[in-house]
């Protein structure tokens, strides 16, 4: 019958699957793995060996290196946690808002909106007009905000959102309507749980656009104790492309190879580990509710 | 008693409106004052910018800002990189992404999809920066991994970087690597919440994976490819400025074939300072991406109404 | 630490507002949510700020950025404090400090210019160049200022060190006095010549050097006996090798000038170098080398680079900037602590250029609000030399002591070392007058004197003094520009067979004439002459 039929497509299937993946995962770890392994090896183990799967020899000196320039590691870890929570928080909610009323069917200015999020993408005023703005008017030069307030709307999100609302049966949202739900209500108590995993996503990406910004404290932070935590590694490695004619004080040499992937694993473990929270959106089947009752 | 009804249904739209207006506002805010309020700036591509006269007093020079970039003999070849390039991304990118979507929808050990999954994501993690190093790594012509295999079995070495002609690959396949776990998640949340009811009625009617896939899975998720498509098109015009400068480095041999207009652009800015130029370059870019969305929703409106964008 | 908590406070606040909301939607619940953003909103905006200096009513506060080494200054403050007591009493006006990184600079000093940000002086350098920043629109043009506010510090340089910064005619920055010359050569590890007993003193070109290297690659395995980097370095065509002297900077982004004056021209012919026979030679001469292996077959990055030269994997580094100064900072930051040696090519005399003059200085933003009290902060820079050395090295006996007070050496503390130091920027070069520094290696106190030694035999430059105002010929600067990035390149690192066919030197200097090098020299030609004609008898 068709059980074994799907059985046996299974078997098959799976074979072919596993046969896909393992390699496809290997490219994918392997370089992960070569980066965390560099962090922990010797620099110039590095430079005569090249990369390897196993440290030729051992070493912590690049976290040593980076845990030991004054102090603002902890600092910045702190500054890119806040204002990834608050902004990715903040953002999902105002995102999937507004994404709502770009998908609402009966909502006058949902195409109109659309647009207007959508343009964004295209076209862009350029650093000099935008660098006016905050500094001159806005005056959220070396302020935490201006970490988290430009990136709180990514229009990709947004439209991307837009679509999965869409696709949502429209019964649900007439028969909610019709049982005397306001437009919040609708959006929290139907919209938004059947949508976990679009949220799901969005958030992720938003964490990681925040995570790994750059470009905003590259502008705008001048003081030490607002660095995010890439930016902050970045100034710490650049530091040492000095000018080549006589420095003014003799310092040790850096271990630049090594201290290099270690800030590579420093900024990536953070969202490893949020990873598995995210996970569980991605589940076949758990989203599913809708209609047959909650 | 109707028009009862109708007093009742009016208020409600209206107070419908309202709530709806203010749950859009605030992002609104957002979009109007970080992108909306510098964009007039745009007009500094055909302005000699002056501080002291600000952006409406400077003074007036016409298309002088677009002359480096057109008079430079390599517009052409940059357009056409660029475009060509990005265009072969996409495409392989967001193919492959629907492809290992569906498999990974298909595997029914939710630890071993989760596992599948988040190891492709890794690749999205890793800088370019240091992409660009394991790429140098690989790649060198001296001690690369690629050329200690091939040398090992006798060949002779390539040097890889004196070498336009492998590029648009190589650079594919690098694209491909990051890019695929990112957007296999978006498919994949799309193809997650799709009841399985109507998979059932695919089994039920005779049917088997294949055709699970054809006639159920793709069609839902064909607004969410639809989008993906349309977003790549709008920027097809804008490089990924970081991909290209970590991993090409403005070596010049490759240059033929792996310029692009933001790479070309950054260089002439370290060179000559001159920030209206790059501002003419992002306007050029811009309107292109945007002419180029009007067709390609023209073209989508005639063969699928829902689906277009606007 | 009290406005970092409240911000903490609020932001958590509004954490729990939000799961609130999600979980027991209510508009008022929506609506409080919001005016709590926007509270914490202004909160932020007003009490998130630069700490800056408390200024009183009358006395201005002037802010100044510049380049700094090594993270960031923990002990900024302190030594801003110290600088504001001298600069109270003498100039009646105090300095807030706005250290930024090599890398920041190039971008933001350009556009805190060209937005006309509060700024009052910027310190201009390779980094942010001096062309680069005028261009911008933002600087102050001195010339009314100096003569009346500052008489101290116009009298105290020459003419020449004055027309060596005018730009149209206007003077637009103050040049820090560093004196010093440059050679074309090699910085080699003084063990390695010793080893193969290679008498470098007597090396009077590239090729004489070409025993050494022969002598690295047959018995030194790991060893790559010429550095090269994916950007600037492993190439010989430097212009002051061949006797010329560049006209502005048009080249590829990390390449040498190619548009170049003979030192010894009386008539000052402005040419197009790679047409020339010594360009040829050096590209041929680095074909040559590189077939032979002496440069590396792909060039690493910068950073790969620096690892491998702490490593020992180089023999030596061509730069065009060989000195008198001391190496040991260097041979410790980057040699991993060998001795280095100057090692100048033999009868070649150094060459006195604008950018020898002129290669760094403070300027005045047009955008400051108080430009002759930033003048008076700049000449203070050059004539007091408590201020200079405050800002170079921190606070005595705090920063560093006082090694031999006579002959000015000084070191850090005890138990400091170059990284552990709380201020160190790390730049002798920048804050005015060096003749005003103290010393920090021995080796240093003699430089001056080998320095003047030098000068003796060297020559002038035809074009002393010159600043090409590159506005006219601007996109044939950019086209060119990319056409030596793609071609220029990898002929003058070797990479490419001069007489390859599809990417050799005809084709690179074909491509040039196509991207308008013949008007960039044309319109140079035209300012040089205008300019001789103006300021020389």
């Amino acid at each position: 019958m068709t059980e074994k039929n799907s059985k046996l497509n299974d078997k098959s299937f799976k074979m072919t699957i596993i046969a896909i993946f393992i390699p496809i995962c290997l490219i994918s770890i392997i370089p992960l793995w070569v980066i965390f392994v560099a962090s922990f090896t010797q620099d110039k183990a590095i430079s005569d060996y090249g990369y390897q799967l196993w440290p030729k020899i051992f070493s912590l000196e690049a976290y040593t290196y980076i845990f030991t320039t004054p102090g603002l590691i902890g600092r910045a870890y702190l500054i890119s946690t806040i204002v990834t929570v608050t902004g990715t928080i903040v953002g999902v909610t105002l995102m999937s808002m507004l994404a709502y009323t770009i998908a609402h069917r009966n909502f006058k200015l949902s195409k109109g909106l659309g647009f207007y999020v959508f343009f964004t993408m295209l076209f862009s005023g350029g650093v000099v007009p935008y660098y006016i703005l905050v500094t001159r008017y806005l005056h959220l030069k070396n302020t935490i905000w201006i970490l988290i307030l430009p990136l709180l709307i990514n229009p990709f999100s947004v439209m991307l959102l837009r679509t999965y609302f869409r696709r949502l049966p429209q019964s649900l949202f007439e028969a909610a309507e019709l049982d005397g739900a306001g437009e919040f209500q609708i959006f929290f108590k139907i919209a938004l749980p059947l949508s976990k995993p679009a949220i799901a996503t969005i958030g992720l990406f938003s964490i990681l656009s925040y995570w790994n910004d750059m470009y905003q404290a590259l502008l705008f932070i001048d003081d030490q104790r607002l660095y995010p935590l890439p930016y902050l590694l970045y100034r710490i490695i650049f530091e040492h492309n000095i000018i080549q004619e006589g420095a003014q004080y003799t310092g040790t040499i850096t271990p630049y190879q090594s201290v290099r992937m270690a800030m590579a694993v420093l900024a990536i473990v953070p969202i490893l580990s949020a990873f598995p929270f995210i996970q569980r959106f991605f589940i076949r089947g758990i989203t599913l509710g809708g209609l047959k009752g909650e | 008693m109707v028009k009862f009804t109708n007093k009742r249904r009016w208020t409600k739209r209206k107070g419908q409106a309202v709530s709806l207006y203010l749950m859009a506002l605030p992002g609104v805010l957002v979009i109007t004052i970080f992108c909306y309020l510098p964009m007039p700036g745009i007009i500094l591509a055909f302005k000699d910018y002056d501080f002291s006269r600000g952006v409406f007093g400077s003074r007036w020079i016409g298309f002088e800002n677009f002359r480096f970039f057109f008079a430079s003999g390599v517009a052409w070849r940059l357009i056409r990189n660029t475009v060509g390039l990005n265009f072969l991304f996409m495409v392989t990118v967001q193919t492959c992404a629907v492809i290992i979507a569906l498999l990974l929808n298909e595997i029914y050990e939710y630890h071993l999809a989760k596992i599948y999954q988040s190891v492709l994501f890794f690749p999205h993690l890793i800088s370019w920066v240091i992409v660009g190093y394991f790429a140098y790594a690989i790649l060198d012509a001296d001690r690369g991994l690629i050329n200690s295999i091939i040398s090992h079995f006798g060949f002779g070495k390539i040097s890889w970087y004196s070498e336009p002609k492998y590029w648009p690959a190589i650079l594919n396949f690098i694209s491909l690597w990051k890019g695929l776990g990112y957007f296999s998640i978006i498919y994949l949340a799309g193809m997650v919440a799709i009841d399985p009811e109507y998979y059932e009625a695919v089994r039920i009617d005779g049917g088997r994976k294949w055709h699970e896939m054809w006639y159920v899975t793709l069609p839902f998720i064909k607004p969410l490819i639809y989008i993906n498509v349309f977003l790549a098109l709008g920027r097809i015009f804008y490089g990924n400025f970081d991909f290209f400068y970590n991993v090409v480095r403005n070596t010049g041999q490759i240059l033929s074939t792996t310029d692009i207009i933001d790479t070309y652009v950054v260089r002439t800015l370290t060179v000559l300072g001159d920030f209206n130029m790059a501002a003419a370059a992002g306007l050029f870019q811009g309107v292109c991406g945007f002419i180029l969305i009007l067709l390609a929703n023209w073209v989508v409106r005639k063969i699928d109404s829902e689906s277009a964008i606007f | 630490m009290g406005l970092r908590e409240c911000l903490i406070n609020c932001i958590k606040f509004l954490l729990k507002g939000v799961f609130e909301m999600i979980y027991k939607f209510t508009f008022k619940r929506f609506l409080a949510l919001w005016l709590s953003l926007l509270f914490t909103l202004s909160v932020g905006i007003v009490f998130t700020s630069y700490p800056k200096s408390a200024a009183s009513a009358d006395i201005p506060v002037l802010k100044y950025y510049y380049v700094c080494d090594i993270a960031l200054p923990e002990d900024l403050k302190e030594v801003q404090d110290a600088a504001n007591e001298i600069l109270v009493k003498k100039i009646g006006a105090k300095i807030e400090l706005h250290p930024l990184s090599f890398h920041e600079v190039t971008t933001k000093i350009p556009l805190i210019l060209a937005s006309g940000e509060d700024a009052d002086i910027v310190s201009l350098s390779n980094f942010c160049p001096y062309i680069t920043a005028f261009q911008t629109g933002g600087l102050l043009a001195l010339d009314d200022l100096l003569p009346k506010v500052t008489p101290t510090l116009w009298k105290k340089y020459d003419k020449k060190v004055w027309n060596a910064v005018r730009i149209k005619g206007k003077i637009y920055m103050v040049p820090n006095n560093n004196p010093g010359v440059s050679y074309p050569g090699f910085w080699v590890p003084k063990d390695l010549t010793d080893k193969y007993k290679f008498n470098w003193k007597n090396a009077d070109s590239w090729e004489a050097w070409e025993p050494f290297f022969d002598a690295i690659l047959k018995n030194e395995k790991d060893v790559i006996p010429i550095l090269s980097t994916q950007d600037y370095w492993g190439r010989l065509w430097f212009p002051n090798y061949y006797g010329y002297d560049s006209v502005g900077s048009v080249s590829a982004p990390s390449g040498q000038p190619l548009v170049v004056v003979k030192v010894n021209d009386p008539k000052r012919r402005v040419i197009a170098a790679p047409f020339t026979d010594d360009y040829k030679a050096a590209v041929e001469l680095a074909r040559k080398w590189y077939l032979k292996g002496y440069f590396a077959k792909t060039p690493p990055t910068e950073a790969e680079m620096m690892t491998m030269r702490a490593n020992g994997k180089f023999a030596a580094f061509a730069v065009p900037f060989v000195g008198e100064w001391d190496t040991t900072a260097m041979a410790n930051n980057e040699w991993g602590g060998r001795t280095i040696l100057q090692a100048k090519i033999k009868g070649k005399p150094p060459i006195i250029t604008t950018g020898t003059i002129a290669g760094s200085g403070n300027a005045v933003c047009k955008a400051s609000k108080h430009p002759d009290k930033a003048l008076k902060f700049i000449e203070q820079m050059h004539t007091n030399a408590a201020l200079h050395n405050l800002l170079n090295f921190g606070i005595e006996g705090k920063h560093w002591v006082w090694k031999d007070k006579t002959r000015k050496l000084i070191s850090l503390p005890e138990g400091v070392t170059g990284r552990t130091a709380r201020y160190n920027p790390n730049t002798y070069w920048q804050f005015g007058d060096r003749r005003l520094q103290y010393f920090m290696a021995e080796g240093d106190i003699d430089t001056a004197k080998r320095v003047a030694q030098a000068m003796k035999s060297a020559v002038y430059s035809p074009i002393l003094g010159f600043i090409p105002d590159p506005t006219p010929v601007k996109a044939e600067i950019a086209a060119v520009s990319s056409v030596a990035q793609e071609y220029g390149e990898p002929l003058e690192k070797g990479l490419v067979d001069p007489n390859d066919p599809m990417r050799g030197l005809a084709v690179f200097q074909q491509k040039l004439k196509e991207a308008g090098i013949d008007k960039i020299v044309a319109e140079f030609q035209k300012q040089v002459d205008e300019w001789a004609a103006q300021n020389l008898q």
